[in-house]
């Protein structure tokens, strides 16, 4: 009797076990066809790693920088020296590296990029009383990302606040993380009030205005919002990061959540490397990772919009961002008036 | 540097255009016919029998493609199951000339090569003359294939040409001489609003174009076409026209890219007019300046942008030369018989008919008959395919060595300030080598350069740095006034080596300074000029007021350098050592219509001060 017992288990156990794994499959699609053999490997940006977890359990996830693994797909011969399958990572990236391929006559690597997983429009976080300080004194209205350079690296006191503040300090997201490039972009894109910029544009007063913006560069982190709320307004007078990572800062009073004109976004794809735009598409549907995504704040159709996103902002079609080839050119640029 | 774009950038900037990789490095604005000089790694050509070619920039990628479809065809099978194998290095003309006359240290500077393809034949030349002064036999061959040509032109503004009567009246170097001689400048013409005549011509010592407008000039004194003699050359009315013609002239300089550059910079700002009239610059150039392209590459990210006001190519009356591109085989010492038959098997390579016609989508013209001249040299683009009308013969080279000797005297003189960083950072060391700090380095090469400056150039010196002068309390002192360099030619550079490393580094307040000390020191009749080296980031001890000093500086510079009332004094900035602000130095440099020169290398300082100096 006892046998028969642990045979209705075990049966009842591998029952639930299948229903357990179809219910994952049918929300979520196992990337690449199998998840036997975790046959195929997704590398992952750092700034994303914890939404990438989700996805352990069907794929390998290799963690790196993005400017890593552009580095290593810009110079791989082919998709088998590349070592990996599927980089999930804003659109703008796969941009970056094909262009710097085809400056280099090689063969393309990247396939076409699954659709847009999630997005999330660049922002500016800042401490409210400097943001009405520079709206009633030196931007005269509303701060956007021109003003914000322009005023960038000078005493507090000479742009309309108060000495005591000391200079007007602001951070960006480490631009060669995965979201710090988009900020970035967004961020040029606000100098130019568009994004129909090229890197002939960016000339001896870009670099000027973009070396103020810089020049707390050396405290550039991954997580800037977070080095402003925990440090206070003495590390940061403003930072611009993505919406995704200011979630923090929406339900603060003391700080302010801007949206600079012209909206520029990050939309997460996932890029195929070689021919695995199969596996690419399985990522991108993954329900598990889009949860995740949605949950960390980006805006993922068919998932709730955490709490601290604006739901009243209507984003716009595209991501507002140049060409590939022009942010690898203002990537360069930022390294210089860094270095 | 860190990340992405410096390892990528950096990787991917050495274009793989060869057997070999080239580099396409930027010293001042790089390409064109002047400056930039790189090598990478040349690849392995197995057994085959390597032909090295030495090329100037501008037909580097196109060559370097040639070659490699040449290696490994047909066409580089030798007698003997042997190949030929071609790999091509950058050298600009000059800096090839100077190497091949002086000797070419392979270890530093590249292999040796076995064809030389200087932009003009008239390098030739220069060389073959450079080594008979030195006792030795020419290197050069009489007659060479030429790869491609492009034709020496004067660009002018399309309204400018046109109030001169372009295009149905011939014009030449004669009216270049008489703008430059007319006070009222372009009020004679009508334009008022334009200022004054001013003309843009490269160093002849270092570009194609400076050397083939030398040529064009003289020939226009003299009424000739061919046969400039040295007794043509000692007229007084020759040496009257040459004067007269330099009088215009705005600077000089190794690159016409630094012209167009600063010309498309003063279009897009809406006024064309006024940094320059008119530039000599080879053909080739203009129809790149008219595609929006005005250095000729398109490097990460740059997209194409049509000027304003486009430049039309003037075709001067009294004729003009040829760049022919030549494809010389040197008979030189380490030049063997396989390797010429090598060279002459890729020489018949790039000649086919299918090969020449790729020049054209580069903007020259085929250097053979069978390929008719076509798009884009078309009056669509501001060039005439029908002309030139009149071509120059190349002088014999001892006449073209008198040419640039009397240059030397009748070129525009300068008054110069040179004002060199001695913060304490410059002590640090430039030379791991030879353990000479930054400063060393700097000193020799300024002392060099004084050489460079012609006796009645005005040259003073300053230092700068913080805590100077007895009381500690001046940020920029001047060791010598500006004064004729050949009276005070030693005591220049007895005090540069006298200096030594301090303190700070006062770079905004200092530029200023120094820049409205020249302003106010404008004369007229000479290039004003401040020549700024440093090594570091503004660091005067206060740091609240640097973004108000540097935006004072910028609108100081720009103020002083646009308009019709302009009184340009030009600041070339040397970016020295790894610290140097490069972006800013730019700024500075692109606020007075000058050039910023990268000696992030210390060891380089010699080549960029030199390369500096060429301006004047």
């Amino acid at each position: 009797m006892k046998a028969v017992a642990a045979l209705a288990a075990a049966l009842a156990l591998i029952v639930a076990a299948v229903l357990v794994r179809d219910a994952l499959d049918d929300d979520g699609d196992s990337p690449g066809g199998s998840s036997a053999g975790h046959d195929i490997t997704l590398v992952c940006p750092t700034d994303l790693a914890d939404a990438c977890a989700e996805l352990e359990d069907d794929v390998t996830v290799r963690v790196e920088r993005a400017s890593v693994t552009a580095d290593r797909l810009a110079a791989a011969a082919d998709a088998d020296e590349a070592d990996a399958d599927v980089w999930l990572a804003p659109a703008p990236w796969a941009a970056v590296v094909a262009d710097a391929r085809e400056r280099a006559g090689a063969p393309a690597l990247v396939g076409e990029t699954s659709a847009v997983i999630g997005r999330s429009p660049v922002v500016l976080v800042m401490w409210d009383d400097r943001a009405t300080a520079l709206e009633a004194g030196a931007c005269g209205g509303p701060v956007e990302w021109r003003c914000l350079g322009d005023v960038a690296d000078r005493p507090w006191d000479t742009v309309g606040g108060q000495s005591s503040w000391g200079r007007v300090n602001v951070g960006l997201t480490d631009p060669e993380t995965a979201t710090g490039l988009v900020v970035l972009g967004g961020a040029a894109s606000g100098y130019f009030d568009t994004a129909d910029y090229a890197a002939n544009d960016l000339d001896g007063e870009f670099s000027g205005w973009l070396g103020a913006l810089a020049a707390q560069a050396g405290s550039a982190a991954a997580d800037v919002v977070n080095e402003m709320l925990t440090r206070g307004a003495g590390q940061f007078s403003a930072v611009g990061a993505l919406e995704a990572d200011a979630l923090a800062a929406a339900d603060r009073n003391s700080v302010r959540v801007i949206y600079p004109s012209p909206v520029a976004t990050a939309d997460l794809v996932a890029i195929p490397i070689g021919d695995a735009e199969g596996a690419a598409g399985d990522i991108a549907g993954n329900g598990d990772l889009r949860r995740a995504l949605a949950d960390a704040g980006w805006r993922v159709d068919g998932e709730a919009l955490a709490a601290g996103v604006d739901r009243g902002l209507e984003l716009p079609a595209d991501d507002t961002l140049p060409g590939g080839g022009v942010l690898g050119a203002l990537l360069a640029r930022w390294n210089e008036v860094t270095a | 540097m860190k990340g992405m774009t410096p390892t990528m950038g950096t990787r991917w900037a050495l274009a793989l255009v060869t057997g070999g990789l080239i580099a396409a490095a930027t010293a001042c604005s790089g390409g064109g016919d002047g400056g930039a000089e790189d090598n990478a790694g040349l690849e392995d050509p197995g057994d085959c029998v390597v032909v090295d070619i030495a090329s100037s920039p501008e037909k580097l990628e196109l060559l370097g493609a040639l070659a490699e479809s040449f290696n490994g065809s047909d066409a580089a099978r030798m007698p003997n199951d042997g190949c030929a194998f071609v790999r091509v290095q950058n050298k600009s003309s000059g800096a090839a000339e100077q190497l091949l006359a002086n000797g070419w240290d392979e270890a530093v500077d590249g292999p040796r090569p076995v064809i030389w393809s200087p932009a003009a034949s008239t390098w030739g030349q220069v060389l073959n003359q450079h080594l008979s002064e030195a006792g030795q036999p020419a290197m050069a061959p009489a007659e060479a294939a030429s790869f491609m040509l492009t034709p020496l032109v004067i660009a002018m503004p399309r309204p400018m040409a046109e109030a001169l009567g372009w295009p149905d009246t011939p014009l030449g170097w004669a009216d270049v001489l008489a703008l430059a001689r007319d006070g009222a400048g372009w009020s004679s013409r009508g334009h008022p609003e334009w200022g004054a005549f001013r003309l843009g011509k490269t160093n002849p010592n270092f570009s194609t174009s400076g050397l083939s407008a030398l040529i064009a000039q003289a020939y226009a004194a003299t009424g000739k076409t061919s046969g400039l003699s040295l007794e043509d050359l000692a007229d007084p009315a020759v040496d009257s026209f040459a004067r007269g013609v330099e009088s215009a002239v705005v600077h000089y300089g190794d690159t016409t890219l630094t012209f167009l550059n600063n010309w498309y910079r003063a279009d897009q700002r809406g006024n064309p007019y006024q940094y320059v009239s008119a530039v000599a610059v080879e053909e080739k150039s203009l129809i790149d300046y008219n595609s929006g392209n005005p250095d000729g590459i398109l490097d990460q990210g740059e997209e194409p942008r049509e000027p304003r006001v486009p430049l039309v190519a003037i075709y001067p009356e009294e004729g003009t030369v040829y760049s022919d591109n030549p494809l010389m085989v040197l008979d030189a010492e380490w030049v063997d018989h396989q390797q010429q038959e090598a060279a002459a098997a890729f020489v018949e390579y790039v000649q086919t008919p299918e090969n020449q016609a790729r020049v054209l989508e580069y903007g020259f013209r085929p250097g053979i008959a069978d390929v008719p001249v076509a798009a884009p040299i078309s009056e669509a683009n501001g060039v005439n395919p029908a002309t030139p009308q009149t071509l120059l013969e190349v002088p014999e080279p001892e006449v073209l060595a008198r040419l640039l000797d009397d240059w030397a005297i009748q070129r525009k003189s300068a008054q110069v300030q040179i004002v060199i960083d001695v913060s304490g950072s410059m002590g640090d060391l430039g030379d791991p080598e030879t353990g000479a700090t930054k400063l060393d380095l700097a000193k020799d090469a300024a002392i060099t350069a004084l050489d460079e400056f012609k006796d009645d150039d005005q040259v003073g010196l300053s230092i700068f740095s913080t805590e100077l002068g007895d009381n500690g309390d001046q940020e920029v002192l001047e060791l010598v006034p500006p004064s004729r360099v050949g009276d005070v030619r030693e005591q220049l550079a007895n005090r540069i080596r006298d200096l030594v490393p301090t303190n700070g580094t006062p770079l905004f307040s200092v530029t200023q300074r120094v820049y409205e000390e020249a302003l106010a020191d404008f004369d007229p009749a000479r290039i004003n000029a401040v020549v700024v080296l440093s090594d570091g980031r503004n660091d005067d001890g206060e740091t609240a007021d640097d973004r108000d000093q540097l935006t004072e500086l910028i609108d100081t510079l720009q103020a002083g350098s646009e308009g019709q009332a302009g009184r340009p004094v030009r600041v070339f900035p040397i970016a020295y050592g790894d610290d140097a602000d490069l972006p800013t130095l730019r700024q500075i440099a692109e606020a007075t219509s000058a050039a910023v020169y990268d000696s992030s290398d210390p060891t380089s300082i010699d080549k960029v001060f030199t390369a500096v100096v060429s301006n004047f």
